[in-house]
């Protein structure tokens, strides 16, 4: 059973942001996870990189052989990437809305926020995908 | 895989119907996993001698010797009326159409499981037909075609090859560390790999298979197959993708474009 953290704000396309002013960390919902199932590796932007909103900023690849492009829930620069995922791309799976977050982001426009959803509307979401209880 | 490419990002971009392609390649070619390193396990020396080109693909998985195969790809939304919209219900579904076409062919195929090769560390292996994933089709315990996909605004690529005939001298050449000498592992390659021509002992060209996968596809998923040609935008971005992306040796190589 997926885990909807309540302080998260959730894309469409399963990507996670914690929002502390002006920047947004990002990550991979655990829902995604789940359904990617083991995550054998992680394409990040540099620091410094610009990412548009509705535009890929990485790609995981799973033990499937499925590669699945990261789109960006917000537009900004990339201030921050987790360098753990190099030494330990395992925390993506074990932890992936805490340790295994993948990004942060000084935003350029907050108003992109308001198209997330909350942990109950990301739930509501992933249940018409008919994969949640 | 402009082609492929293309059809991917304008699906994404514009809608449209799903793709399905067979094809071949006019000179023997190495494509490689999005993600794979070419310095780990592949003779680039020994493919230049060969004149075997590397073309990186935009799908997972490892690398693919382009010869006596058969090339697929199948472009679609996640959620079809053929398919569920998860990444294990868009693998089923379509390997339910090729164990079809096997099975015309008198080869008995089923779908490795999830626990197969668990044990296994796939990431080390240079050839994707070494070691099967989850979900792949093998005859006899032996993996007969290798499949990948990419994912991306709610829509799939997937790529697929189904050997025609498995070379396991040269893929053993190709895939050796050594420059001069063979890696020793061809009997392993063997033992894991079969093809088309192993399994039925017939004559079975790139054509012919592609006539039979087309008969399954549309039998299985109850459809009738229209042949199509890129659009505008799909050509001009094949185009695009020819010239910036699939030529440049920085994406072949090292899978970046800039």
């Amino acid at each position: 059973m997926p885990v909807f953290s309540d302080d998260l704000l959730y894309s469409r396309e399963h990507v996670w942001v914690r929002v502390d002013g002006d920047f947004a960390t990002i990550g991979i919902t655990d829902y995604a996870q789940e359904k990617l199932g083991e995550v054998l590796s992680v394409e990040l932007p540099d620091i410094e990189s610009e990412i548009e909103r509705d535009e890929p900023f990485g790609t995981v690849e799973s033990a499937e052989k499925s590669l699945v492009e990261l789109i960006s829930p917000v537009s900004g620069e990339v201030v921050n990437v987790n360098e753990d995922i190099d030494d330990d791309v395992g925390i993506v799976n074990s932890d992936p809305q805490d340790t295994g977050w993948l990004i942060v982001v000084e935003m350029k426009d907050l108003d992109e926020l308001d198209d997330l959803l909350d942990a109950k509307g990301y739930h509501d979401f992933v249940l018409q995908e008919g994969e949640v209880d | 895989m402009a082609v492929d490419e293309a059809l991917f990002r304008v699906l994404q971009e514009r809608g449209g119907p799903p793709t399905l392609r067979f094809y071949g390649w006019e000179r023997p070619a190495l494509s490689v996993g999005y993600f794979q390193n070419i310095n780990h396990g592949i003779n680039l020396q020994r493919c230049m001698q060969c004149g075997i080109e590397i073309v990186r693909r935009p799908t997972g998985g490892k690398a693919v010797l382009h010869g006596r195969e058969m090339t697929y790809a199948v472009v679609s939304r996640e959620e079809s009326p053929f398919s569920p919209d998860d990444l294990i219900g868009n693998y089923q579904t379509i390997c339910a159409c090729l164990i079809q076409g096997f099975a015309e062919l008198g080869i008995a195929v089923n779908m490795a499981g999830t626990d197969y090769n668990k044990d296994a560390n796939i990431n080390r292996e240079a050839i994707c037909f070494a070691c099967p994933a989850p979900f792949e089709l093998l005859a006899r315990n032996r993996k007969i075609c290798g499949s990948a996909q990419v994912r991306s605004h709610g829509c799939f690529l997937q790529h697929g090859s189904v050997l025609l005939d498995f070379d396991a001298e040269t893929n053993d050449l190709l895939f050796s560390c050594s420059v001069d000498k063979k890696s020793g592992q061809e009997a392993r390659l063997a033992a894991r790999i079969t093809s088309v021509h192993e399994e039925t002992r017939a004559v079975v060209t790139a054509e012919m298979l592609g006539k039979v996968m087309k008969r399954a596809f549309a039998e299985v998923w109850s459809i009738r197959l229209i042949r199509g040609k890129l659009t505008r935008a799909e050509q001009t971005l094949k185009n695009d993708l020819v010239r910036n992306k699939y030529t440049n040796s920085l994406w072949n190589g090292y899978g970046k474009t800039a």
